[in-house]
């Protein structure tokens, strides 16, 4: 019985002498704890259990098995782990996944940065019209966004045809299915999609930073570049960290815009892990194998989002 | 004051990345209105606007059902997932017991399994 029902009830607690006996002190708030929240918070765990946690738990098992999928598992041991350790193939997914934090992360938080420095340090109008525009990309369905670049991409298609116009020629080439140049190419379609987000956080964030500051560092005589690293850059500090761990996710777990793209070509340049482990499950059929990839991949991005909010609070002090 | 070589420069820059950011959803546009007879190359507009492949995206493509199951997917899922998480939240947000802060650590774990 816990103790919060025994206090509610002291009827039933016979033979104590309760009455007339002032109430135990014991330093908490009345009604603390509140042991009903775990009544409140009940519903919402049962479905995280069933439909995050018990998947998760299901697929590192299954990581440690030899499965087709239909017939019945064996156990592999760590013999799928020691595979993927030892692929060339899943070793260069996870190597082209870092690549294209590159694009994802590092290239949009740059164009990011760059404009809202240029927005802080002269008033424009129209700054809600251009904060439309700059977001719109992320809110087309990714399937969409792929057949347009893929469009885009393609040797008819604008880019090339423009390289051309400009006279640059040999530049022209079949962007996705060049060897060097497809992953770059579908890492550009991940900055294309990204810089807005990052371009609204932090904008919220540096409209925040009181005017004072801005006034008080011209008449300071700082330039462009002075203001960005005295106030701006200091000011958005927060917003930084989340648009710099939500595009490096979004790079790590990347899928959808190769799978429409380069479905992993050509000759792999182009594979991701997220993208081997949906062809392992359901294409090559070896379930296992993509269960230990998709536990490998969770750790990762574990890991690095909590390298970056640990790199941020150590740059705080 | 900033000078007007900074709102200048201001204004290229944002109009060079709003183009940017804009160009691929016009051209997917533009290749809509196209025929599908037409050979489309380079970024040409199309000569005469042509809403077939809308149509067709209705009758040949299931459009209409496919944005019913979209509809109801988003609907149910926000419904539930808002209930959930009031009472939640609510927990959470008013409430002192004991492991607060680990079930709320644990909650936001999940943040990093969605796919």
């Amino acid at each position: 019985m816990t103790e919060a029902s025994r206090e509610a009830a002291p009827a039933s607690t016979r033979g104590r002498p309760a009455a007339g006996r002032p109430r135990r002190v014991t330093g908490r708030a009345p009604g603390e704890p509140h042991r009903i929240a775990y009544l409140f918070l009940l519903p919402g765990l049962v479905a995280y259990v069933v439909f995050t946690l018990f998947p998760v738990a299901q697929t590192v098992r299954l990581s440690f098995y030899d499965w087709d999928g239909i017939t019945s598992k064996t156990w592999h041991g760590l013999g799928n782990y020691r595979e993927l350790f030892d692929s060339t193939e899943i070793r260069a997914a996870f190597g082209h996944s870092v690549e294209l934090i590159l694009f994802y992360a590092v290239f949009s938080l740059a164009i990011g940065l760059f404009l809202t420095a240029l927005m802080m340090h002269s008033h424009v109008r129209g700054l809600r019209f251009f904060r439309t525009v700059l977001f719109m990309p992320q809110t087309i369905a990714t399937v969409v966004v792929a057949q347009a670049f893929t469009w885009i991409y393609d040797p008819s298609g604008p880019l090339d045809a423009f390289l051309r116009s400009v006279g640059a020629r040999s530049f022209a080439k079949v962007w996705l299915g060049d060897f060097t140049w497809a992953l770059p190419a579908v890492g550009l379609i991940g900055t294309w999609i990204s810089f807005g987000l990052v371009l609204i956080l932090l904008l919220a964030g540096a409209q925040r930073i009181p005017q004072e500051l801005y006034e008080a560092a011209r008449v300071d005589g700082a330039g462009f570049v002075r203001e960005f690293f005295a106030v701006t850059l200091p000011g958005i500090r927060n917003e930084l960290l989340v648009a710099a761990t939500l595009t490096t996710i979004t790079a790590l777990r990347n899928f959808d815009i190769v799978y429409n793209t380069t479905s992993g070509g050509p000759a792999g340049k182009t594979e991701v892990p997220s993208w081997l482990m949906f062809h392992d499950a359901f294409e090559i059929h070896r379930v296992g194998l993509a269960a230990a990839i998709a536990t490998v991949l969770t750790a990762v991005i574990s890991l690095v989002a909590l390298g970056i909010s640990r790199f941020y609070t150590e740059a705080r002090q | 004051m900033t000078s007007r070589l900074d709102r200048y420069s201001t204004y290229a820059a944002l109009g060079l990345f709003s183009a940017l950011a804009i160009y691929p959803l016009i051209s997917i546009l533009f290749l809509a209105f196209h025929k599908k007879t037409d050979n489309v190359t380079g970024f040409s507009l199309p000569t005469t606007i042509s809403l077939h492949t809308f149509t067709a995206a209705w009758t040949e493509g299931g459009f209409a059902k496919g944005m019913w199951g979209s509809f109801l997917v988003a609907g149910s899922v926000t419904a539930v997932a808002a209930a959930l998480s009031l009472l939640t939240g609510y927990a959470l947000g008013t409430m002192r017991f004991r492991g607060s802060g680990l079930w709320f650590n644990l909650l936001v774990l999940g943040l990093i399994f969605r796919p």
